[in-house]
């Protein structure tokens, strides 16, 4: 599904941001990359949108080689992927139906479609009784619900979680990843960027460890070992 | 397809409204570059009509003798119309040169008396020459002098050139003016516009990053910038078609004034003989140039 092969990504002379980075993930896999702030988590989950162009090496992403992506192909990219991030980006002006229904509409998505299934990855979600509330009228752990209901949208393969949980309590939280691994049970690959240990321990699946931009442990039933 | 073109008007619609006083100054800013620009169109038009105004007046007067034989002014007349560059070649009497003479200043009493206590007719008969082409002014002006005929008592060579040089002068500089002050405003209007755009963007960043993050194609995200873009245009335009009228209308009178005996009706010449050629040609230019400009700030800012 997504590899990484001797992926390679300098800022300057001093950082560097990913370092020989070799990586393999299974489709319908629910894998935690983990590390400490600015070890390169964030480079690599941008490297697979498209926003960040890498310096060597190659990805792969269902079969499509990404490293030298078209900007017109980026678009295509990304409606294959859901990203979620901490701070959820939802527009403050628009109910969560619209912020969700904002990402059809803006990719030409009718007006009949977006009526099925915005309300259909709400129930998913749960937030169908909280659809035409504003993203300050509810909690934290709702407003990244309609996050991942926006990624959902566009029916990913590859759900980026980076850092999703980062806001929110433990409650929320634990919510947030029950969420995830729901939506992992359908059979999307999931990818949580982390640094919560308690997180990455009780879910008992692969953990891959990222420090100075090179992976150091990548386990199948791993644990956070930084 | 027609559903993203609805949208695109809706995000267009919205930016405008979100920012809208910025909209407002960019849309004044273009009133005035498109105001100067006609402003300029007028001054050449005015110009060019004064030029054909001189160039209908000048003409060549060759005074007979008062005791002139009718069969020898016939000849002088047709020779003249042999000569190269005559347009026309009038023969006025004495008897019509009087007449004129007495039409002309009907209002003055003292000349009329004055004429009438004379008691005989002092004009000369004349013969009126128009030159065909003013630039070859000097040839007809050697040919005319060439003539030898006793009955030709003097000649009139008026030289016009002189005034056509020093009117074209002034239009031309006039112009150069109106071209310097034109330039400016359009610059000042595109940075505006440029402006306008990238306030419009930064106003909009999160939306921007959202969509670019949903898989919105570039094309959609960048189309409701260039849509605003032509919207300030044809507001600008709209604005100048209307505000020109009242303008042209206050001109008119004095520039009828100034021609008379001469049609120069700037109100028909911008709204009725050459509204698409001069609005509509101007619309494309700045639609053009301004949609150029939008595209030129949201490659560049729109990179959220």
């Amino acid at each position: 599904m997504i590899q990484f092969r001797n992926v390679i990504k300098i800022y300057s002379k001093n950082v560097t941001a990913l370092n020989r980075i070799n990586l393999h993930i299974k489709p319908g896999e629910f894998a935690s990359i983990v590390g400490q702030s600015g070890t390169g988590k964030t480079t690599l989950v941008k490297s697979m949108i498209g926003e960040e162009k890498i310096d060597r090496g190659k990805i792969i992403i269902g079969g499509w080689d990404v490293t030298d992506i078209k900007q017109n192909e980026i678009p295509i990219l990304r409606r294959q992927i859901g990203v979620i991030f901490q701070d959820f980006k939802l527009l403050p002006k628009k109910t969560l139906f619209e912020n969700v229904a904002f990402a059809m509409q803006v990719c030409g998505g009718s007006t009949k479609k977006i009526k099925t299934i915005v309300p259909h990855v709400m129930k998913i979600v749960g937030l169908q009784n909280k659809m035409d509330r504003y993203p300050q009228e509810v909690s934290g752990g709702e407003n990244q619900r309609a996050a991942i209901a926006r990624a959902l949208v566009h029916r990913p393969k590859i759900l980026l979680a980076d850092e999703p949980t980062g806001n929110l309590d433990s409650l929320n939280a634990n919510e947030i990843i029950e969420l995830l691994l729901r939506i992992n049970k359908f059979g999307t690959t999931v990818i949580l960027v982390t640094h919560n240990r308690e997180i990455v321990n009780r879910l008992k699946r692969r953990v891959i460890t990222i420090d100075n931009g090179s992976i150091i442990s990548d386990q199948e039933v791993g644990r956070y070992i930084l | 397809m027609f559903l993203s073109f609805l949208r695109i008007l809706k995000f267009s619609a919205q930016d405008i409204a979100r920012n809208i006083w910025l909209s407002l100054v960019t849309i004044i800013i273009l009133i005035l570059a498109i105001f100067t620009v006609n402003i300029l169109l007028v001054v050449k038009v005015v110009g060019n009509t004064a030029v054909d105004a001189i160039k209908e007046k000048i003409d060549i007067n060759l005074f007979l003798k008062t005791n002139a034989d009718e069969k020898e002014i016939e000849i002088l007349v047709s020779q003249i119309k042999e000569l190269p560059n005559v347009k026309e070649v009038n023969y006025i009497s004495k008897a019509e040169a009087l007449e004129n003479f007495k039409l002309k200043h009907q209002d003055n009493p003292e000349i009329l008396q004055s004429l009438s206590e004379l008691g005989q007719n002092p004009l000369t008969p004349t013969i009126v020459i128009k030159p065909a082409n003013i630039d070859n002014f000097k040839d007809l002006e050697n040919h005319l002098n060439s003539i030898n005929n006793t009955i030709i008592e003097s000649r009139n060579f008026t030289n016009y050139q002189i005034m056509l040089d020093k009117i074209n002068q002034i239009t031309a500089k006039v112009n150069d003016a109106g071209m310097f002050l034109s330039s400016i405003f359009v610059f000042i209007s595109l940075l505006v516009v440029y402006n306008s755009v990238r306030v419009a963007i930064f106003t909009h960043k999160m939306e921007i990053a959202i969509m670019k993050l949903v898989g919105a194609s570039n094309s959609f995200i960048q189309m409701p910038y260039l849509f605003s873009s032509l919207v300030y245009t044809f507001f600008g335009m709209a604005f100048v078609v209307i505000i020109f009228y009242p303008f042209l209308s206050l001109l008119q009178p004095y520039l009828e004034a100034f021609f008379v005996g001469y049609k120069v009706n700037l109100l028909n010449y911008f709204y009725f003989d050459h509204f698409v050629t001069i609005f509509g040609v101007q619309f494309l230019l700045a639609a053009f140039i301004n949609g150029v400009t939008s595209l030129l700030a949201v490659r560049k800012y729109s990179k959220v």
